[in-house]
């Protein structure tokens, strides 16, 4: 190759990752050309990570609901033995769920806006190991495509909501949110509504309310697209709905005065 | 009230095709399911997690990972159980079936290969082509070195397994994060705990 | 068949949750509770003890050949979703409706005691691998199979939703009394279908 990397500040031998043209944090971001033998050889050898995580919707892989309910149940508790309160608790929830919601933007937005027929471009298909140059190199053409036809970022506080409530809630917990409702007394303050909280069902109500998680990943979207606030969780019981959550969007004020420039 | 019966035979037998259909028939109809993708995410900023409480001292993250795992066995062990109603192992080589055919299966839709057995049948080895913990995973370089990035799923077999009277050693013996040919964990069985083993069976 | 009580008794024998389903029935107090756990868990030892030595060789037998039907005594018929099909409807948690399971289940408790009848009542008793008991009391004496059979569905299910919302719940500490809402509202919904 080429280009060899001279690695100054860590002492670790760069072992059988030195192909990769991924970002590796002890070197920064390097770059590759199209076409360099590198990248075609890096596509090959690994096939899976950068390009399938895109088209995942294509085979929508699944495990069960009790599997990921132990995992969380194991989450909080770690949260409350390492917390001596109960805003701790929460705290530590929402900051797990901040970690999910800022990689989550970019790639829903982008899935989202594939168009159905584009969608056979997109197939792992072959995914297997054998995937060869020529194919690869198509692939990354029509990722290419993707891109430059990505739906464009919303903008609005609705329009991102609407995105949150929509596009994530389906992603999430395979179906739109309940409601989404815009707060009478505050301008900057809106409701998303569920009144079955997946992750949190099989949880008795507590005073510690677990589905700040959610609200962490909220946040977490919201933050990476330029709206910064404030998620916060409340439990409603309701008739039908015993276990009804209501989580609140509170925009730093700077969000209402970019959308009153933009009207 | 209404009573139906339906004579469809549990595999009680040692018949490995019969567990494959039970299983995947309660994968496929019986079991509420949820995107693999958040379940992935959400492991991955626990370790992640982890790996910052620790300041990124590796031993002591696989630990951690290791004991919220066997915590989660013992629980998690109940509702295998109760899903399947399956009777107890006759055998070691029937426990590795339950276990890949069954267990994986219904909780994260994988079926590991066992291979490997010690000669004196105690020991054997599950290789996990697929992992749903790990999926788009890349361990940076300090990391790949020391960190057993699905560490967890050796706790949860430690914990599940001895709720059923069964002491193991259960670790990580490749993986391929670290850059190996195969993800490899290793179950032994120490022994079989016999004064535990509720009264009332054989 | 109505249910009077329903109690799950730990490994150790300790009485983690106890509740009584018919206010007008006689109670016990907690004391006495705790003691009837606490016997359960003597007697079921001493009759896997005490079971004829031609029925224990019997049952060896029938694993050992392993025909796959098993023998009549081993394998626990299904009984269908209990009730209207409306209630049936309703949220099984991690399992996916219209029940929580749909075929005959081995029950390998062989030796041990299952069920316990008086003029007045019945006792039925669920043994899990995990060392778990589920008892249910109705107050109907009976002995026929078909009550048998029903008690051990029923009992299976409360296991289910035990599985579900005590043991996903991170506010429970195993082995310790059961204080979760969610699973007495199920409990309750799943007795009431009776």
């Amino acid at each position: 190759m080429s280009q060899k990397i001279i690695n100054p500040s860590t002492s670790v031998a760069p072992a059988k990752h030195s192909d990769s043209t991924g970002y590796d944090y002890t070197i920064g971001p390097q770059q590759t050309l199209p076409n360099a033998p590198s990248l075609s050889k890096a596509t090959t050898s690994l096939p899976s990570v950068y390009n399938e995580s895109l088209h995942a919707s294509a085979r929508n892989p699944q495990v069960s609901l009790a599997a990921y309910a132990f995992l969380f149940q194991e989450l909080v508790t770690q949260a409350r033995n390492a917390s001596k309160s109960v805003s701790e608790i929460e705290l530590r929830l929402h900051r797990n769920g901040y970690h999910l919601g800022i990689r989550l933007l970019e790639l829903l937005n982008f899935r989202s806006s594939v168009s159905p027929g584009s969608k056979n471009f997109f197939k792992p298909g072959n995914s297997s190991q054998g995937v060869n140059v020529a194919s690869s190199a198509f692939q990354e053409d029509s990722l290419a495509q993707g891109i430059a036809n990505m739906k464009r970022r919303d903008l609005r506080m609705v329009e991102i909501l609407q995105f949150i409530h929509g596009t994530v809630w389906s992603y999430l917990f395979g179906r739109v949110g309940d409601d989404l409702v815009k707060s009478s007394e505050r301008e900057n303050e809106f409701m998303i509504i569920d009144n079955s909280p997946l992750l949190t069902r099989f949880i008795s109500s507590t005073n510690v309310q677990c589905d700040f998680f959610v609200c962490g990943i909220i946040e977490g979207i919201l933050d990476s697209a330029s709206f910064p606030c404030n998620v916060t969780a409340h439990s409603v019981p309701e008739q039908n709905f015993d276990q009804k959550v209501v989580f609140v969007v509170r925009f730093e004020p700077q969000v209402l005065e970019r959308e009153a420039l933009r009207s | 009230m209404s009573s139906s019966t339906n004579n469809t035979p549990v595999p009680s037998t040692s018949s490995k095709k019969s567990l494959k259909v039970f299983s995947d028939d309660i994968w496929k109809n019986k079991t509420a399911k949820i995107n693999a993708e958040l379940f992935t995410l959400t492991y991955g900023s626990i370790v992640s997690q982890l790996c910052t409480d620790y300041e990124r001292d590796f031993a002591k993250v696989n630990n951690q990972l290791y004991s919220m795992g066997y915590n989660i066995g013992v629980r998690l062990i109940e509702d295998f159980l109760a899903r399947t109603a399956l009777p107890r192992c006759d055998s070691l080589a029937r426990t590795s079936e339950v276990i890949t055919i069954c267990a994986f299966k219904v909780f994260l839709n994988v079926t590991p290969q066992v291979g490997n057995w010690s000669s004196n049948k105690d020991s054997f080895s599950l290789f996990l082509e697929e992992n749903p913990l790990s999926e788009f995973v890349e361990l940076p370089m300090d990391a790949a070195k020391e960190l057993w990035y699905s560490n967890i799923l050796c706790g949860v077999l430690k914990g599940a397994l001895e709720m059923v009277q069964m002491d193991c050693d259960v670790w990580f013996v490749n993986d391929v994060l670290k850059g190996d040919q195969t993800t490899e964990l290793r179950i032994k069985l120490n022994r079989v705990l016999k004064d535990e083993i509720p009264a009332g069976e054989d | 068949m109505a249910i009077q009580t329903i109690l799950v008794i730990n490994r150790s024998g300790g009485l983690v949750y106890q509740r009584d389903f018919l206010p007008s029935a006689a109670k016990l107090t907690s004391n006495e509770y705790l003691i009837l756990a606490g016997t359960l868990q003597g007697v079921v030892a001493i009759a896997s003890q005490i079971a004829p030595k031609s029925l224990q060789i019997s049952a060896k037998q029938g694993a050992k050949t392993g025909s796959e039907l098993g023998d009549a005594t081993q394998t626990v018929p299904y009984v269908g979703s209990l009730g209207s099909s409306a209630a049936s409807a309703a949220d099984l948690g991690s399992f996916l409706g219209p029940d929580f399971f749909n075929e005959s289940f081995t029950s390998w408790n062989t030796k041990g005691l299952k069920h316990v009848t008086t003029d007045q009542n019945s006792l039925f008793l669920y043994q899990t691998l995990t060392g778990l008991k589920f008892v249910a009391v109705s107050t109907q004496n009976t002995t026929n199979a078909m009550a048998v059979s029903i008690a051990e569905n029923l009992l299976r299910k409360a296991y289910c939703l035990y599985a579900d919302y005590v043991m996903k719940n991170p506010f429970y500490e195993p082995e310790m009394p059961i204080r979760c809402e969610l699973f007495d509202k199920k409990l309750g919904e799943l007795v009431a279908q009776l």
